[in-house]
C-alpha cells in the first residue's frame, strides 16, 4: 500500500515534468502564414485574452483603469497582471517569460537599450503594421519621444507614461532668505553655492548613496560643454568624444562645484526619496536639486515652497541652449507570439485616448503626447500649482532643440551598473583619468 | 560497524514489525526529493550556466562559451574585493555576535521570572523582516534627518563629525553592516546559548558550588565547556549565514560607496541579475558555494563536531 501510494505520486511527478516539455516544445511551433511583418503566434497561449504585465507601483492604476474601459466593449478580453514594483525585478519577469506561451502579450520597457536584446532574439513585434491601419498609434506623441524605441527604421514601442526631463528644483524661501534669484548661468550657481554656504545651507542636495543622481550633474555638464549630439556619439561607443577637450571641460567644471562644497560634505550617506535628498529640499536644509521630474511628487513638504528652472546656461559651452536631459517616456512593447494581434492593437489606441491621459495627468505625469498642454489646461481637478508644474515640462520638453535619454538608460542594461558606479566615484575623487576610462568601457558595448 | 543482526547475539529475530526498529531508505525519500529538487538541481543549473553566456530570455538559451566567465572571473579584481568585504563582516559578525548571544544567553537561561519579560522585548528583531529593519536603520544613520543629526544638535558638534558621513566611507559602512546584523541575528544566537545553558545538569554547579568556585569560575569551567556543541553550532550557522548575507547591503548602500561594501552575494546580483549576465554571476555563485561550504567543512573538522562526541560524558 506504501509502495503503491510513493509510485503514484512518483507518477504523478513523471506526467507533470512530461506535459511540461510536451507543452515547451508545441510552443516552439507556429503558423507562418500571416499578414503581420515578424509575427509569430503561438495558437496554444489562452484563448480570447491577451495579457498585460504592468509595473506594480501606483501609476498602474491608470492602465488597470484603460483595460476595464477597453473590455467593455471587447470579446478578447485584456488580463492585467501585476509585475514587481522595481524595474530590476520587472525586467528579470519579462525577460523570463516573453516567448512563452504564458507569458505577456503587451509589457513596458524604458528606452531602446533595453529592449535591444529582445529585438535581436525575434521576441518583439515591429508596429509599424499597425501604425499603418491606426496613423495616431504614431502621430499623437511627440516625436522626440516616439522614436525612442524606433530600431533599424522600425517601431517597437507605443509611449505610454510620462515624460520626465530633469532640471533645476530649488527651495523658495531658502533662496529669499539668501537674497538670491534663481540660478540663470553656471557663474549665477557657483556664486549661489557661496552665498548659500555662508548661511549654513547645504547648495545643492545629493543623493550620493543611491549613485544615479550624481550622473545627472554629468549629463547636464557634458550637454552644456559638447552638446548633445556628440554626447549621443559617445554614448553610441564613440570613445574619442571622452577624451575630447569638451570633456574635460565638462569634468573640470563638475570639479570645481565639488570642491566648492556645493554637495555638502556627506553626500555620501544620502538617500534619494521623500525622507533623504527631496527632503532636504522641501525642508530648506538644501536650496537647490538637480532632479527629474518625479521630484515634484516625491517631495511630501509643502510644495508652494518648492521652484524649478532650467539647468543654468555655460558661457563658452559649444551646446545648444535649452538642450535637455532626462527620461523620454516608458513603452509599451508587445510580443512576437501574440495570438489576438489585432486585440493589441485596439488596446494600444487606449495610450492616446483622452480618459488615459487624463489618468495620467491626475497621476502628476506629464503625458508624451502633443495634446498634453491642452488637456492640462483643460484638466479642473488639478491645483494652480501642479499645472505650473506640468505645463513648466511640457514647455522644456517643447522648446528643447534636443532631449537626450539618461546616459543609464541609453548604454546597453549590462553596463548600467557600471555606469552608476563610475559616475559615483567621480565625485567621491575627481579623477578625470578613471572617469574618462570607467566612459570609454560603459559604451564601448554599445559598438 | 556490525550490523544489527550480529548485533544480537542469539541472532533470533526480534518480535513486532520487521524493519520497524530501522527505518527504510523510503522514509527520507520527501527530504531526499526536496533537498535534490530545492538545492542539488539549481546547484548543478548554476555551475552549467558559468559555462554560458546567458541573458535570461527565455526565448536565446545559453550559450556554452567554454571557460570565458570562469577566465573573467578569476581575473576580476572586484571578485577579490568582495571576498574581502566577506571575510570582513563575517569576522565582525563572529567577534561581534558570539560574546553577546552567548552572555545574553547564558544570563537569560537563568530562572528569575523578569528575566523572561526582558528576553521576549529582546527576542523582538527576529519577528521583524530584515528588509523592514534595512530600512528603519537607513533613516537612522541618515546624516541630516536621523540620529546623526540629532547627535549633531545636542553635543554641538561641528557639521563634519564622526557621525555625519556613515555611509560615505568604506569602514563606518561596513561597521553600519555589521552592527544591523548584530542586532537583527544576534537574538537567534541568544536563543541557542540560551537552550544549550539550560541544558546544562544542575548538579554541576552544586558540586562545583561544594568545592567552593565562584561564579565566574563556574562560568569558566563549567558553562563554557559544556556549551562546546552549542558554540561550534551557532558559529557555523553564523558564518555561512554572514557568507550569503545580501538583503541589508542592497537595501542600505547598493555595494557601496566605491564598491566598499559589496561582499559575494551581492556582487553575484550586481554583475548577475543586474547587469544580466547570468554566466558571469552562476560564476560568483559557485565560489560562493565552494567557499562557504569549505569553510563549514573546516570549522566542522578543527573543532572535532564531527566526532558527535558529547560533553556530558560521566554526569
Amino acid at each position: 500500500m506504501k509502495n503503491n501510494s510513493i509510485k503514484r505520486v512518483l507518477g504523478v511527478g513523471v506526467s507533470i515534468a512530461v506535459a511540461a516539455t510536451l507543452a515547451a516544445c508545441s510552443s516552439g511551433g507556429g503558423t507562418t502564414s500571416n499578414s503581420l511583418a515578424g509575427w509569430k503566434p503561438d495558437n496554444s497561449r489562452a484563448t480570447n485574452q491577451i495579457h498585460v504585465l504592468v509595473l506594480g507601483d501606483a501609476a498602474a492604476s491608470a492602465e488597470k483603469a484603460a483595460a476595464a474601459r477597453f473590455n467593455k466593449t471587447s470579446k478578447v478580453k485584456v488580463v492585467i497582471d501585476t509585475g514587481s514594483t522595481a524595474g530590476t525585478e520587472y525586467n528579470n519577469t519579462v525577460r523570463s517569460q516573453l516567448g512563452t506561451k504564458t507569458g505577456p502579450d503587451i509589457f513596458m520597457s524604458w528606452g531602446a537599450s533595453g529592449i535591444n536584446p529582445l529585438v535581436k532574439a525575434g521576441g518583439l513585434l515591429p508596429l509599424d503594421d499597425f501604425i499603418k491601419a491606426d496613423p495616431k498609434l504614431k502621430s499623437s506623441f511627440l516625436p522626440s519621444v516616439f522614436n525612442g524605441e524606433v530600431i533599424s527604421g522600425k517601431s517597437y514601442g507605443i509611449p505610454m507614461r510620462g515624460v520626465a526631463p530633469e532640471f533645476l528644483y530649488y527651495n523658495k524661501s531658502v533662496l529669499d532668505t539668501a537674497g538670491l534669484t534663481p540660478p540663470k548661468t553656471w557663474d549665477d550657481l557657483l556664486s549661489d553655492v557661496s552665498t548659500l554656504k555662508a548661511q549654513n545651507v547645504i547648495p545643492i542636495a545629493l543623493a550620493g548613496a543611491d549613485q544615479w543622481p550624481g550622473q545627472i550633474w554629468l549629463q547636464y555638464l557634458y550637454t552644456r560643454e559638447i552638446g548633445n549630439a556628440q554626447v549621443a556619439k559617445g554614448l553610441a561607443g564613440d570613445s574619442s568624444v571622452w577624451t575630447s577637450a569638451g570633456s574635460k571641460k565638462a569634468l573640470a567644471d563638475l570639479t570645481t562645484l565639488i570642491k566648492a562644497g556645493g554637495f555638502g560634505s556627506n553626500f555620501d550617506s544620502v538617500k534619494y526619496g521623500s525622507d533623504g535628498s527631496a527632503a532636504l529640499l522641501g525642508t530648506g536644509k538644501a536650496a537647490f536639486e538637480l532632479m527629474g521630474s518625479w521630484e515634484y511628487a516625491t517631495i511630501s513638504q509643502d510644495k508652494s515652497n518648492i521652484g524649478w528652472t532650467a539647468f543654468p546656461s555655460l558661457n563658452g559651452g559649444a551646446g545648444a541652449a535649452g538642450e535637455i536631459n532626462g527620461n523620454l517616456s516608458n513603452y509599451y512593447n508587445v510580443a512576437a507570439n501574440t495570438r489576438y494581434p489585432n486585440t493589441v492593437r485596439d488596446f494600444l489606441k487606449q495610450l492616446y485616448g483622452t480618459p488615459f491621459l487624463q489618468d495620467q495627468i491626475a497621476l502628476g505625469n506629464t503625458p508624451p503626447t502633443t495634446d498634453a498642454a491642452t488637456l492640462i489646461d483643460a484638466d479642473t481637478k488639478l491645483d494652480p500649482q501642479t499645472k505650473t508644474h506640468l505645463d513648466f515640462v511640457v514647455q522644456l520638453v517643447k522648446d528643447a532643440p534636443s532631449f537626450q535619454l539618461s546616459w543609464d538608460q541609453t548604454i546597453p542594461a549590462a553596463q548600467q551598473n557600471a555606469s552608476h558606479a563610475a559616475s559615483a566615484a567621480f565625485f567621491d575623487n575627481q579623477n578625470v583619468d578613471q572617469f574618462i576610462s570607467a566612459q570609454q568601457s560603459t559604451t564601448a558595448a554599445s559598438n | 560497524m556490525p550490523g544489527p543482526r550480529t548485533a544480537e547475539p542469539d541472532g533470533k529475530k526480534r518480535g513486532g514489525l520487521r524493519g520497524a526498529g530501522r527505518p527504510s531508505f523510503v522514509w527520507s525519500l520527501p527530504a531526499v526529493i526536496f533537498f535534490a529538487f530545492f538545492s542539488l538541481v539549481p546547484l548543478a543549473v548554476a555551475v552549467y550556466l558559468s559555462f554560458t553566456d546567458y541573458e535570461g530570455l527565455a526565448i536565446q538559451p545559453p550559450v556554452w562559451n567554454g571557460l570565458t566567465n570562469w577566465k573573467a572571473v578569476l581575473t576580476d579584481p572586484s571578485v577579490g574585493q568582495a571576498i574581502f568585504v566577506t571575510v570582513v563582516l563575517i569576522v565582525l559578525a563572529v567577534v561581534t555576535q558570539v560574546p553577546l548571544s552567548l552572555l545574553i544567553g547564558v544570563w537569560a537561561a537563568g530562572p528569575q521570572r523578569g528575566r523572561a519579560v526582558v528576553v521576549a522585548l529582546y527576542f523582538i528583531p527576529l519577528l521583524m523582516s530584515s528588509a523592514a529593519i534595512t530600512v528603519l536603520f537607513s533613516s537612522l544613520v541618515d546624516p541630516n534627518f536621523g540620529v546623526p543629526a540629532t547627535l549633531r544638535q545636542i553635543f554641538d558638534l561641528p557639521v563634519d563629525n564622526v557621525f555625519s558621513n556613515l555611509l560615505g566611507n568604506q569602514w563606518s559602512a561596513i561597521g553600519v553592516v555589521a552592527f544591523i546584523y548584530l542586532w537583527g541575528a544576534s537574538p537567534l544566537h541568544t536563543l541557542i546559548y540560551q537552550g544549550g545553558a539550560r541544558a546544562i545538569p544542575e548538579v554541576l554547579y552544586q558540586a562545583a558550588a561544594i568545592d567552593g568556585a565562584g561564579r565566574f569560575r563556574q562560568f569558566f569551567n563549567i558553562t563554557l565547556p559544556q556549551l562546546k556543541n552549542t558554540f561550534v553550532t551557532s558559529t557555523i550557522l553564523m558564518v555561512v549565514g554572514t557568507f550569503t548575507s545580501f538583503d541589508i547591503i542592497l537595501l542600505l548602500t547598493s555595494g557601496g560607496p566605491n564598491q566598499g561594501t559589496t561582499n559575494l552575494p551581492y556582487l553575484m546580483y550586481n554583475k548577475g541579475l543586474s547587469a544580466l549576465n547570468y554566466g558571469y554571476g552562476s560564476a560568483i555563485a559557485v565560489i560562493v558555494i565552494v567557499l562557504a561550504m569549505a569553510v563549514s567543512l573546516v570549522m566542522v573538522r578543527v573543532t572535532g563536531y564531527d566526532k558527535m562526541q558529547g560533553t556530558q560524558e560521566g554526569v
